[in-house]
């Protein structure tokens, strides 16, 4: 049995966690979710991710529903002035984790459907792919291959090298 | 193959939670087949499928997410980023060709855009210098301004004689006949360098009518010629008293041609810009980075042909003003991009 007001959810390596049902409400698929399922003592499975990044996103929930960030601006924000340089101390220290991880965070993010972590995540990335000023560097950081063909790549550098020769 | 198919699936059903686009997307492609209770199910067990596809591929961290996923960590990019990441592999460069990610940005420059590029080619223009593939031509103009300055100073040289004999007068003759054929061989060329471009203004129509003037009047009244080689300013003193000492019907034809040639510049620059901003439009849609590309290149280019002609020292054609208005337009559009 839980506690009242508290939700239990299980990982993909079903390790369990126990949340303040408003808390886990941050996450509008959870929210879907208790709505839809009439039995509260029900443990949720959250299937797609795993209890290591379970509960980090726990973890930035709790932080934030006990401070709520003054300003609303996810929502009044003009979609194409988008920055990358707001992010609050707290949640840049949340973010200074290992790639993978991060990479998880925002795969959970979606699946869960939290959008400040969401977005929070990708800025991180965003700034992450701003520090590179070269394709190589990008390669080099995120280990990427780099499958172009010979050819393929000569044509793309040349459209782009407005941008390339300046740098 | 099959994980891959039902992946490609599910890829749509689990945006369906967030990402309105995909949302849109996925209603389209599901609508027939599948409700939303059905499909939570499938992703629950396709994305543990995920899980483990995740843990055998550990060095490419992008590719556990989906391409929504990167288009909205793209979306926090600007341009020159976003083009750098365009070289980086291939599901890169078919992402940032995402019609979103360019749309906000150049519905803002759009106008810039145009504006630079006309403003460019028609300074070019003004100076009979056009475009990079046009400057065939503007040599030829150059090689006939030459020549004229040459004939001008041999006038000149026979006019200051303290003697005028009669072979000199019969040269002098000869000399003014072939300036006037120059003059009006670069008049022919400046009309159609004119022509050509629909986008120039009544006002160089206008300039160009003046200047015509001005270089008639050299050629009807010899006398002036010696005063008009030595000061420019002395130049337009005289045509400013040639045209007053002409009167009213002058001035009612010359604004009658200018008002005819308003009304067709101002007809064929209308039909022509919308032709124009369709074309781009449709260019845009199909490839929005290329195209954005392409205009920063073109613009690029034109902006080096001018520095690489303000380097020749080419002062007549070029005044400063001119130079800082373009340096000042170059510095505004560095800082609004970037």
């Amino acid at each position: 049995m839980t506690e009242l007001g508290k939700i239990k959810l299980v990982s993909s390596d079903s390790q369990e966690f126990e949340v303040d049902r408003e808390v886990a409400a941050m996450s509008q698929t959870i929210k879907n979710l208790l709505e839809a399922i009439e039995d509260e003592n029900t443990a949720i499975p959250i299937e797609n991710v795993k209890g290591e990044i379970l509960e980090r996103v726990i973890h930035y929930c709790e932080h934030h529903y006990n401070h709520p960030s003054p300003k609303n601006l996810t929502e009044n924000e003009n979609e194409y002035e988008r920055r990358t340089d707001d992010i609050e101390p707290w949640d840049q220290t949340f973010c200074n984790v290992e790639q993978p991880i991060l990479f998880e965070l925002i795969l959970a993010a979606n699946y869960l459907d939290i959008k400040p972590l969401l977005d929070v995540c990708c800025k991180t990335v965003a700034n992450l792919i701003k520090e590179c000023r070269s394709p190589e560097e990008i390669r080099k950081r995120f280990k990427i291959k780099n499958d172009f063909t010979k050819e393929e790549e000569e044509e793309i550098r040349k459209e782009n090298a407005w941008c390339l020769d300046e740098k | 193959m099959e994980q891959n198919v039902v992946f490609e699936h599910t890829k749509f059903e689990k945006l369906c939670f967030t990402n309105k686009r995909a949302k849109e997307h996925s209603l389209m492609l599901l609508t027939k087949k599948k409700t939303k209770k059905k499909s939570y199910k499938k992703i629950v067990k396709i994305n543990t499928t995920e899980i483990q596809r995740r843990n055998t591929t550990n060095t490419n961290p992008f590719s556990i997410l989906p391409d929504e996923m990167i288009l909205k960590i793209f979306s926090f990019l600007k341009p020159p980023h976003l083009t750098v990441c365009s070289c980086v592999d291939r599901r890169f460069e078919c992402i940032t060709q995402d019609y979103s990610l360019w749309e906000n940005f150049y519905e803002r420059n759009y106008r810039t855009f145009d504006f630079k590029g006309l403003e460019i080619t028609k300074f070019l223009k003004k100076n009979l210098l056009i475009k990079t593939e046009e400057l065939g031509l503007s040599m030829v103009f150059k090689n006939l301004i030459s020549e004229k300055k040459y004939y001008l100073k041999k006038l000149e040289m026979l006019l200051l004689k303290p003697e005028c004999s009669e072979l000199d007068q019969r040269e002098m003759k000869k000399i003014t006949n072939k300036g006037i054929k120059l003059i009006n061989k670069i008049h022919k060329l400046q009309k159609q360098l004119l022509l050509d471009s629909d986008q120039t203004t009544s006002q160089d129509s206008i300039k160009v009518l003046e200047s015509k003037k001005q270089e008639k009047g050299k050629g009807k009244e010899q006398e002036h010629i010696q005063e008009q080689l030595h000061k420019q300013e002395q130049k337009q003193k005289q045509v400013q008293e040639q045209e007053q000492g002409k009167g009213e019907e002058y001035q009612k034809e010359k604004i009658n041609i200018f008002t005819k040639i308003k009304n067709y510049l101002d007809n064929s620059r209308k039909k022509s810009q919308q032709k124009k901003i369709e074309k781009l439009k449709k260019h845009l849609k199909e490839s929005p980075r290329t195209f954005f590309c392409d205009q920063r290149n073109k613009y690029l280019t034109k902006i080096k042909l001018i520095e690489h002609l303000q380097k020749l020292e080419k002062k007549e054609f070029i005044t400063e003003e001119q130079i800082n208005l373009i340096n000042n337009n170059n510095l505004c559009y560095k800082k609004k991009e970037f």
